[in-house]
């Protein structure tokens, strides 16, 4: 069964000077329980196409253009109402933001955020929302959840503010989970054990997940399927078996050469791939 | 790698040590501290890099900050150019300001939410008078933009307007608008993409190859710490447990922190993650707040030899070699001997 139907959708800003054709012309779907990975460079439109999802786009300078259609489960959401957008967010469409602080409340300790989210997506009383909170701290990984609740976001380190957001996201036990770049922070043990986690939730509660990510590593391990994305459009989609082995635009050409060699981080690609990517 | 100097370090870094006290939840509770940083000593060579590595928590961010005053040591010393930071007089502290410079973990934090980016940086330039005038102003901004891969137009945008790898890379320019001696690095390329992230490394390593810069490089992806630094400084709990050339850590590391870290990453054959080439690290990371008695790692520690010793006796960061050090009592070869 489809979940999410995402059809010819353009999401333009248009400011005084320039109109930025963000997303421009984007179709795709994601299945129930089905883990999607959404791969592209820097810049082409993957964090504008989540926040288009969620209803989270500035308005103005951003437009959901005419003609764009996203479905979650049959129902139409570009032109639904903010109240109706509100009752899908965090509930059923939840997502983890590339930028921990940029969600996260200053003003509150991560336990306050948590059992916030419990309580308003689950309906959770306020004690079992402290127990709660708690155990899904600890379910990131977070060491010393009980002391770690009492904590502010400034008073933790990148990594431990990434995992309490994914907490936070997960609280509310969406249908679908938009993760954007969940795991930069973290390192190669902490990122397996959160990944490891969604993977659990997906096969028990079936769960869907568009994962974005710039690490073509993580998508093969994850991901069924892979949309690679290029200047707001995407130019490419398939299992990722069929793109590892026979990537056709040069771009995913040259993430799977990047992905396959041992120091990725800054080795010089394959005689004749540099040229590829303008 | 770099035309790394031998002679008076850029930075020389002793018995740093940063505690935070925590709120406690009853008047009658004892006030506790955490240990972020617990007793950190190394130098910074000028024109070097120092990879800093660690697992989450570790306090890498926290001795970041302190080498730019930007925290206040609990105990310690950091001397910049053979002088005390936190004895700095305004003049030279402003001085400083200018000549050490930080790319923060989170971009957002560092940027100006009201200004566009190119009037930030343009602003920067004129605080610190790196330019002598409006055009030249405008000039090095488009320049700046340019050596991180950001299109001129996006010099008109505020921070909120732009994606989250285009930001990092504003951070990075911002850092570099003053042309720094010291350049500490914080995740830096985390959220870039692979040719992006190579364009900035080798931006970094031309910097250092031009202008002798100095970097303090912290990032959780190993790959990218062996390819970018000469020496390598691994931290546990707040304190370095190992120290030595790049190639030797990565190759024949010695302290059982450092085997069990590097064991832990995962190589990628053919699109698969084959298995971690070790045993992934047991057990949590100990509390900061009420750490392990003697050797901070003997809760987890793999080693063979580990005993009661090891519970008794806090592990100093001694030579092993001539340019090694590892903080563990049952380490005594020194990795040239070791094959
Ligand atoms: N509020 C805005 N006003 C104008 N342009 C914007 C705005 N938000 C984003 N953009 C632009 O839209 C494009 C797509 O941005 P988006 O954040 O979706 O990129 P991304 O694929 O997530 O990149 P990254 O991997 O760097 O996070 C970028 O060029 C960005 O500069
Ligand atoms: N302002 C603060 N108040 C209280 N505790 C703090 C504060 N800043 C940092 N800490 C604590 O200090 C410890 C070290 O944090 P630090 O940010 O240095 O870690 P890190 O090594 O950079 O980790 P990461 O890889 O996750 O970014 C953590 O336990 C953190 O919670
Ligand atoms: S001192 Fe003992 S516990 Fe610590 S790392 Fe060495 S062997 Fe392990
Ligand atoms: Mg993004
Ligand atoms: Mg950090």
């Amino acid at each position: 069964m489809t979940l999410l139907e995402v059809r010819d959708l353009r999401t333009w800003f248009e400011g005084d000077a320039e109109t930025v054709r963000a997303v421009d012309g984007v179709s795709f779907s994601v299945g129930e329980g089905e883990v999607v990975g959404l791969v592209g460079e820097s810049g082409c439109g993957k964090t504008v196409t989540a926040l288009s999802i969620l209803g989270l786009v500035p308005e103005p300078p951003g437009r959901i253009q005419e003609g764009s259609s996203i479905r979650l489960g049959g129902r139409e959401l570009v032109g639904a109402s903010a109240r109706e957008l509100r009752s899908i967010r965090g509930r059923r469409v939840g997502m983890i933001f590339q930028e921990p602080m940029s969600s996260l409340n200053p003003v509150y300790t991560v336990g306050e955020q948590i059992g916030e989210a419990l309580r308003l997506h689950r309906g959770v009383r306020r004690r079992e929302a402290r127990r709660l909170s708690v155990d899904l701290l600890d379910e990131v990984g977070i060491p010393e959840p009980g002391r770690r609740r009492t904590q502010y976001p400034h008073e933790l380190s990148g990594g431990m503010r990434q995992r309490v957001m994914i907490a936070m996201t997960l609280a509310a036990e969406p249908e679908l989970l938009i993760a954007d770049e969940p795991t930069t922070a973290l390192d190669v043990t902490t990122q397996a054990q959160i990944l490891g986690l969604l993977d659990r939730l997906r096969s028990s509660r079936g769960m869907a997940m568009l994962l974005i990510t710039h690490d073509l590593a993580v998508v093969a391990e994850r991901c069924r399927r892979v949309l690679v994305m290029r200047h707001g459009r995407i130019v490419e989609e398939g299992s990722v078996e069929a793109i590892f082995r026979e990537p056709r635009h040069p771009y995913t050409r040259y993430l799977v050469y990047a992905a396959m060699s041992p120091a990725a981080g800054a080795g010089s690609p394959p005689a004749g791939s540099e040229g590829d990517v303008p | 790698m770099s035309p790394v100097q031998e002679g008076e370090p850029l930075v020389r870094v002793r018995g740093l040590q940063k505690h935070f006290p925590l709120r406690s939840g009853w008047p009658w509770q004892k006030r506790e501290t955490l240990r972020a940083v617990d007793g950190v000593s190394f130098d910074l060579k000028r024109g070097e890099t120092l990879g800093l590595v660690g697992e989450s928590g570790c306090g890498k961010s926290t001795t970041a900050r302190a080498l730019l005053r930007l925290v206040e040591p609990t105990a310690g010393e950091i001397h910049f150019d053979g002088r005390d930071i936190m004895e700095m007089a305004p003049g030279e502290l402003r001085r400083f300001r200018r000549r050490a410079q930080i790319v923060f973990q989170d971009p957002f934090s560092s940027l100006n939410p009201r200004m566009q980016v190119g009037t930030a940086l343009a602003e920067v330039l004129t605080v610190h008078g790196v330019a002598a005038d409006a055009a030249e102003r405008r000039q090095r901004v488009r320049r700046l933009l340019e050596r991180v891969e950001l299109a001129p137009h996006l010099a008109e945008r505020h921070p909120h307007e732009l994606s989250g790898g285009q930001r990092q890379r504003v951070g990075i320019a911002r850092a570099l608008a003053v042309e720094p001696e010291l350049l500490v690095l914080d995740e830096p390329v985390s959220a870039l993409d692979v040719p992006v992230r190579r364009q900035i490394l080798g931006l970094v390593r031309n910097l250092q190859r031009e202008f002798g810069l100095t970097c303090l490089f912290i990032a959780h992806d190993l790959s990218v710490v062996e390819k970018v630094s000469d020496r390598v400084a691994v931290m546990y709990l707040g304190r370095i447990v190992e120290l030595a050339p790049a190639p030797v850590i990565f190759s024949r590391p010695a302290h059982p922190y450092t085997r069990a870290l590097l064991a832990a990453t995962p190589r990628l054959e053919s699109g698969r993650r084959t298995e971690a080439r070790g045993p992934v690290l047991e057990g949590d990371v100990p509390s900061p707040v009420s750490p392990p008695s003697g050797c901070p790692f003997h809760p987890r520690c793999p080693h063979p030899e580990r005993d009661d010793e090891c519970r008794l006796v806090v592990p100093r960061l001694e030579a092993k070699g001539k340019t090694w050090r590892v903080a563990c009592i049952k380490v005594t070869t020194s990795p040239d001997a070791r094959s």
